[in-house]
């Protein structure tokens, strides 16, 4: 018997198709897969996120923050005060915001002040609001605070820290059940878009609302839009972050300012009243 | 944004090592074939009768490591399903290096061919796919060119 050894023939176990072609193919349809899915995902969650009952959100960061006292840990929910005067003028504004929203009672919201120099502010769960020294000395009047203060309170009493919440989780849950890694970065920034997509239609909402408080405390809306003109001269100045300045947010400015010029017009909301001027003593207090 | 430009230069440096690393390993492989087809290695488990041989096992083991790019190609059919093609080039390369230095063994003990071939292939690791390919055989070492051990 004759024994022999053939090479192999290399069209046999090796696939002759480029790599690339199947990467492309597969990454499209990871996409859309993701976000199709994360956009249903978001809407269930947010929707159910929605039935949780507002005490349970108190009852929730209640119990957070008795955990983080436990551990030594600081506190997202202690209210610590420290900048007596500037918080008692916020909260005054904050308390005409309140009315001007019809704020209930079964839904308490706490104000934090930080003083650290960060351009921002945010509501989250058990209506606990932030506001930092940042964006606040950024401020040109009363009526652009009152603007920011009306939005971020509508977040509250529209729910949308319960409801983000509920769309995140059941993102997460959804995705990792069905097996897509969170690790896997085409997966992560279909989800992200998704997310965006869902906190872009609350940031309408809360807008909206916020409007109409506005119009309600001044009789007219003129400043508000100053809060988003802010808002885009800030990212305008940003060098970091380009790519998200342009796919995510600098158009959102601009579409927030448009749709506070339509809602005004619809209601036949005044554009041009007196604005009220902050406190003499205003940008004193925020050095302290 | 970083995290997403770190993962296109992975996937990039990935791509471009990993076909290079191939393209190298595939040029070697079919080298080294074409020197030792004299040295059959086959499946079969009937050795030629006519002649007196010694017997002794050879194993070939070599441990190959996917890229970046082939793994996450690997993990986005994972999800949709199919073949996983860009592996298939890794084992192809497993199991002919596998061969190629168990026939280097089989030469090394003055065998003329090799019978009775099986391959085990495990995985190595938990992160990065690694997988070991083992070729295992009954080298046949004609008696006279026998190498007595202690």
């Amino acid at each position: 018997m004759q024994y022999e050894d053939r090479t192999p023939d290399d069209r046999v176990n090796i696939p002759g198709r480029h790599p690339f072609r199947e990467f492309l193919r597969l990454s499209i349809m990871a996409v859309v897969v993701v976000i199709v899915l994360g956009f249903l995902l978001s809407i269930l969650g947010g929707k159910l996120g929605g039935l949780i009952p507002f005490k349970s959100e108190l009852w929730l960061t209640e119990r957070i923050h008795a955990a983080s006292e436990k551990a030594g840990q600081e506190s997202l929910f202690e209210v610590r005060s420290v900048n007596p005067e500037l918080e008692n003028y916020l909260q005054s504004v904050a308390d005409k915001v309140s009315v001007a929203l019809g704020l209930e009672e079964s839904m308490p919201i706490t104000l934090h002040y930080s003083d650290e120099n960060v351009v921002n502010a945010f509501a989250t769960i058990g209506g606990h609001v932030y506001f930092f020294k940042g964006l606040l000395s950024l401020l040109p009047h009363e009526n652009a605070l009152a603007m920011l203060m009306a939005h971020e309170y509508s977040h509250v009493t529209l729910r949308h820290p319960a409801k983000g919440l509920g769309g995140g989780l059941a993102l997460t849950i959804g995705t990792s059940v069905i097996g897509l890694s969170s690790e896997n970065r085409l997966f992560s920034l279909g989800t992200r878009l998704t997310s965006t997509g869902f906190s872009r239609s609350m940031e309408s909402e809360a807008d909206q609302s916020a409007l109409a408080a506005v119009f309600e405390m001044y009789g007219h809306v003129d400043g508000a839009a100053a809060l988003f003109n802010l808002f885009m001269q800030q990212r305008q100045g940003d060098a970091g972050g380009q790519f998200e300045k342009f796919v995510l947010t600098h158009p959102l400015d601009q579409e927030r300012i448009d749709q506070i010029n339509q809602l005004a017009k619809e209601n036949g909301w005044l554009t041009v009243g007196d604005l009220t001027p902050l406190p003499d003593d205003y940008i004193d207090w925020l050095q302290r | 944004m970083i995290e997403y430009a770190l993962f296109a230069v992975l996937l990039v440096l990935g791509f471009g090592f990993g076909q290079l690393n191939e393209q190298r390993h595939y040029k070697s492989i079919k080298k080294r074939e074409q020197e030792m087809s004299v040295l059959p290695a086959v499946a079969s488990k009937h050795p030629p009768t006519d002649t007196q041989y010694q017997q002794q096992m050879v194993i070939g083991s070599v441990v190959v490591a996917s890229d970046y790019f082939k793994s996450f190609l690997a993990n986005l059919v994972n999800v949709f399903g199919g073949r996983i093609r860009s592996y298939e080039p890794l084992l192809d390369r497993g199991r002919r290096e596998a061969i190629l230095r168990l026939k280097q063994e089989a030469s090394k003990q003055g065998a003329s061919m090799v019978f009775n071939v099986k391959y085990e292939t495990s995985r190595i690791g938990g992160g990065v796919t690694t997988i070991e390919v083992m070729a295992y055989g009954t080298a046949l070492i004609p008696a006279q060119n026998s190498v007595v051990h202690a």
